[in-house]
């Protein structure tokens, strides 16, 4: 019997880890980085993922409506550069060391910048993005999740979202059904439907493939930005839960915007709101630590995804909702279908979700 | 003419030979309910057995019985393994058709679960029955106190040690179940359960660990530490073993259980206010008697997340998967059990105790 005990005890331990994210949570920490052909980049916050980086070019893709983007630049490499950033808001303004730079083609889409960079040696500050990042007054934002399947329609919703005329798209992940690669080139040709910027967290189904595929389109998973006063924060829960370094990362996130308007963004529900459903976080009490801290920090407003359906709820007394209607397929009985949320924010005031159906 | 009082110690007398009585009727019940001696098997017969019940007996269940010579066996696991499929599809269908609704969750996911045990639990009933295992129920003492030993692997909670205090009292159809969890800063956690068996085939005695049905109302408050949230749960939940001796002879030293219930918990958080939330109780378990009635060891899963050991991190399946595990329960000395489980879900969770009957 003992042997028989400690054979299992062995496959149980092959068979399971309690850290599934724990090498995609510390490689989220190298998004942002990268050196090659005289550059050194180093993307602030990592807010971006820097897609391309070879001689004479520099792409990125924004993972915020404002980036800042620090330039090492070595005597061989000086010279001109040209610069693509895409992902922006439509009226993204660009400035090396302060100084606006105007546009060097015309963008191929609103979403769009390209700039051609002067650069000398030494360290140089680009500024990409909304000139108004930081101005007062309110807005409206987007929100949806779950695209999965509805993949090859998803411009339908791409174009009902645009007549509500958002400032930008916030996504609580699932954007793929397998993580393929034709996939995630779907995605990108239809996110050139989409007017405004799309900022967004993984979710489980970007874990069917290597989840670099996902970091390196679109860069962090678990990040914040604030954008009018009003803090956003999303984190990786694709794993049913947070990693260790993950919830640590969202501590810290968390706290730097305790006294802001914070809306929390993360694909799972941390607790069902159809509790012995717990299509949630992995561990319940994992989840509801993780409410506690939300309620902890003041977080005003927590959207979630991966439930194929619509739901306003509470948790902690934090106005919470999910909404998986990106054209996955959707949970029957619900009445719902395609949906998404429409956000009017304005820092400290309450946010005014409302929900708009597409079909 | 009067009547001497008894005492405390002749009462315990009684009460212990009571039991003895109890657990001796129930062991000739057992013993004379027709289980025939398994035919004389050659040690190769039992081999080709052995493997036949465990590869193509996955799909065709009773392999292993029948080449044992216990075709009556064979046919009793095909018919579970029959009741399991018919679970898991009418448990299943409209829980896959609707994209999980809350709506189908109950009763679907338990049949689901209990389906996959009746399915699995027959296969290594097979190989156990082809292997010529046997093993009996034992009985149980009225009173029972012991402390155990908990260590918890949590990846953000990190290693977590604690110390168990635990009482049972068992009496005819009752039995109370309490257990304290001390951590260093304190109490971490307790719980209370009752239960009250509804239905067994040789007296509905709780202190045999045989077929039975069981009604379990249980209630439990729990926090990891003290600056995370505390959590009250109150849950009922029908619990039941079916010993596969009474399924048919053959199948003598193996069981399944079961558990299905619901269960309300409230999170009362630091900060905001508290919440509650529904709790879906789904349990089953596979499990053989040790020879000479001293003991058992049983796998399980266990659906239920909102558990210390919480659910398996399963990869594209996240998020749906509760936690597995082997518990153990081994009969020192009549006076003396020991027992431990090894629970692994998005934490691994140790127990390992020892409780004396009184």
């Amino acid at each position: 019997m003992t042997r028989s005990s400690v054979v299992l005890a062995c496959a149980l331990a092959a068979a399971t880890c309690t850290r599934p994210s724990e090498e995609r949570a510390g490689a989220e920490h190298e998004v942002g980085h990268a050196a090659a052909a005289g550059l050194t980049v180093d993307v602030t916050d990592r807010l971006a993922a820097i897609r391309t980086l070879a001689p004479g070019q520099l792409a990125l893709w924004a993972a915020a409506p404002a980036i800042e983007v620090t330039v090492e630049v070595t005597p061989a490499a000086a010279g001109r550069w040209r610069l693509t950033v895409g992902n922006v808001v439509p009226d993204a303004v660009v400035a090396l060391d302060g100084a606006a730079l105007t546009a060097a083609l015309p963008p191929p889409r609103p979403t769009v910048v390209v700039r051609d960079l002067d650069l000398t040696a030494g360290t140089h500050t680009l500024h990409v993005g909304a000139a108004d990042a930081g101005a007062a007054g309110g807005f409206r934002v987007v929100a949806m999740a779950d695209i999965q399947t509805g993949l090859p329609t998803v411009d339908q919703v791409f174009a009902a979202i645009a007549t509500t005329q958002p400032r930008f798209v916030v996504c609580m992940g699932d954007l793929t059904d397998r993580g393929e690669l034709a996939e995630y080139a779907l995605l990108e040709a239809q996110l050139t439907t989409l007017p405004v910027p799309f900022y967004t967290t993984l979710g489980n189904h970007e874990l069917w493939a290597d989840s670099a595929r996902y970091r390196d389109r679109y860069g962090p998973a678990t990040f914040q930005f604030t954008y009018r006063g009003v803090a956003f924060t999303f984190a990786d829960s694709g794993d049913a839960g947070l990693d260790p370094t993950t919830e640590a990362d969202v501590d810290a996130l968390l706290a730097r915007a305790a006294d802001r308007t914070q809306l929390f963004l993360t694909h799972f529900p941390p607790i069902d709101p159809i509790g012995v459903r717990d299509g949630s976080f992995r561990g319940r009490a994992d989840g509801q630590r993780l409410i506690g801290k939300l309620a902890a920090a003041g977080v005003d407003l927590a959207l979630y995804g991966h439930i194929h359906s619509y739901y306003a709820f509470e948790h902690a007394g934090i106005p919470a909702f999910v909404s998986g209607g990106g054209g996955a397929q959707p949970e029957r009985w619900d009445g719902i279908g395609r949906h998404f949320l429409v956000l009017d924010l304005a820092a400290g005031a309450p946010p005014i979700v409302g929900l708009r159906r597409v079909d | 003419m009067t009547r001497a009082v008894p005492g405390r110690a002749a009462l315990a007398c009684r009460r212990l030979r009571r039991i003895g009585l109890a657990v001796a009727g129930a062991t000739l019940l057992v013993a004379g309910d027709g289980r025939a001696e398994p035919p004389p098997v050659s040690p190769a017969r039992r081999a080709a057995a052995v493997g036949l019940a465990a590869v193509p007996g996955l799909v065709v269940p009773g392999l292993g019985a029948r080449t044992v010579g216990q075709p009556r066996a064979a046919r009793r696991l095909l018919v579970t393994a029959g009741v399991g499929l018919g679970l898991i599809v009418v448990g299943g269908v409209p829980i896959a058709a609707t994209y999980g609704s809350g709506k189908v969750v109950v009763p679907g996911v338990p049949m689901v679960v209990t389906g996959v045990g009746l399915f699995l639990g027959r296969w290594w009933a097979d190989i156990y029955t082809a292997a010529g295992g046997h093993g009996a129920p034992r009985g149980l003492p009225g009173l029972e106190v012991g402390v155990d030993g908990r260590w918890r692997r949590h990846p953000y909670l990190g290693d977590q040690g604690q110390l168990g205090l635990d009482g049972r009292w068992r009496r005819d159809r009752w039995e109370l179940r309490g257990h304290a969890e001390l951590a260093p800063t304190g109490l971490a956690g307790a719980r209370l359960d009752g239960r009250v068996r509804l239905w067994a085939p040789r007296g509905r005695v709780v202190a045999v660990t045989g077929t039975a049905v069981d009604l379990r109302v249980g209630t439990l408050g729990r926090r990891d530490r003290s600056v995370d949230p505390t959590r009250y749960t109150g849950e009922v939940a029908v619990r039941a073993r079916l010993d596969l001796a009474d399924l048919d002879p053959g199948l003598g030293g193996s069981f399944l259980d079961g558990e299905a219930g619901l269960g309300l918990e409230l999170t009362d958080y630091a900060v905001g206010d508290p919440d509650v939330n529904g709790v879906l109780l789904s349990r089953v378990g596979w499990g053989v008697y040790l020879p000479c009635g001293r003991g058992e060891v049983a796998g399980f899963y266990d659906h239920r997340r909102d558990g210390p050991a919480g659910g398996l991190a399963a990869g594209r399946a996240a998020g749906f998967f509760g936690s597995v595990g082997v518990a153990a329960e081994v009969v020192v000395t009549p006076a003396w059990t020991a027992a431990a489980t090894v629970e692994v879900g998005g934490a691994w969770v140790s127990t390992l105790g020892i409780r004396r009957s009184l």
